[in-house]
């Protein structure tokens, strides 16, 4: 009856180690000590990827092993572990985006826009835009995709690059982004927008790489 | 007639909310006959299935060999667990 709990699931899941978990003296399986260095590289690794600040991401990585400590018992054994502790990092990781936002917001800096470089004063893409651009190759290798997503990152101002990660990578709705952010749905449109058009303005020439 | 950056912009809000249908019939109007928001919105939409398909950096990529907790850093966390 409960499809969550069925086989076939487990099948999707990235870290088949915890199929086993589920059985016996659960309590005891969880091992606090071991957390830090288990998880520590991951947990700090995905709150990079997410935050792209080095001493954020390990104030959250501290932040999400203290409170999973203080909550050991929640930890029903239920799935893994792993999964337990990202699941309290994702929360830790939207709060630390939303004081960073807020704290910005009185000088309410969108980074700069795009557009000019895009298209002409009638709206028209510029030459330039698309020159010799090719189709997206779907054969690039996942870990190349993040590697040019993450140069590519690094020229996308803060406050589209947080958007672009909260709706894209996290899958937060825009009606949930406006509400951590106190944004407008508008605003928030036209930062994923910018996010998108320059990220795609940057991947296009590793896309093409990836092509060949 | 929607311009080419009005109809980016929809590509973009599509990928966010379902268009009326005015704007899905314009959008669709104008990517069968203009090659480079078809680009455009091929590029959006390939970036999205990607990251739906690998959400975060896997342990292989380059970048994931730069990205490890410091010393300093494991130390502070382990005094904090210490401590909490």
């Amino acid at each position: 009856m409960d499809e969550a709990s069925s086989p076939s699931r487990d099948e999707s899941l990235p870290n088949p180690q915890s199929d086993d978990r589920e059985s016996g003296a659960v309590a005891s399986q969880t091992d606090p000590e071991q957390w830090l260095e288990r998880y520590g590289d991951y947990l700090f690794r995905y709150a990079m990827s997410r935050l792209r600040d080095a001493d954020a991401a390990e104030e959250v990585v501290q932040e999400t092993l203290v409170a999973a400590l203080a909550n050991v018992k929640q930890f029903a054994g239920r799935g893994s572990e792993r999964g337990w502790l990202i699941g309290i990092l994702k929360r830790k990781i939207v709060d630390t985006i939303r004081r960073r936002t807020r704290m910005r917001a009185r000088g309410f800096d969108d980074g700069d826009d795009p557009a000019d470089l895009l298209f002409d004063e009638r709206g028209h893409w510029r030459r330039e835009a698309w020159e010799k651009s090719e189709l997206p190759s779907t054969a690039m290798e996942n870990q190349e995709f993040w590697d040019a997503l993450w140069e590519c990152l690094e020229g996308v101002p803060q406050r589209q690059a947080d958007a672009f990660t909260l709706r894209e990578l996290e899958g937060v709705s825009t009606e949930s982004i406006c509400q951590e952010l106190g944004v407008t749905p508008s605003h928030v449109w036209v930062l994923l927008y910018r996010a998108r058009t320059r990220l795609a303005q940057c991947l296009k020439s590793r896309w093409q790489l990836g092509a060949e | 007639m929607l311009s080419c950056k009005e109809i980016s912009e929809l590509v973009s809000r599509s990928l966010d909310e379902r268009l009326g249908w005015r704007a899905r019939i314009e959008l669709t109007m104008h990517l069968a006959m203009c090659r480079l928001c078809g680009k455009f919105s091929r590029h959006v939409k390939q970036l999205r299935r990607k990251l739906e398909a690998m959400p975060e950096p896997p342990e292989s990529a380059e970048v994931s060999q730069s990205l490890k907790l410091s010393t300093e850093a494991r130390a502070r966390i382990g005094e904090a667990l210490r401590q909490s």
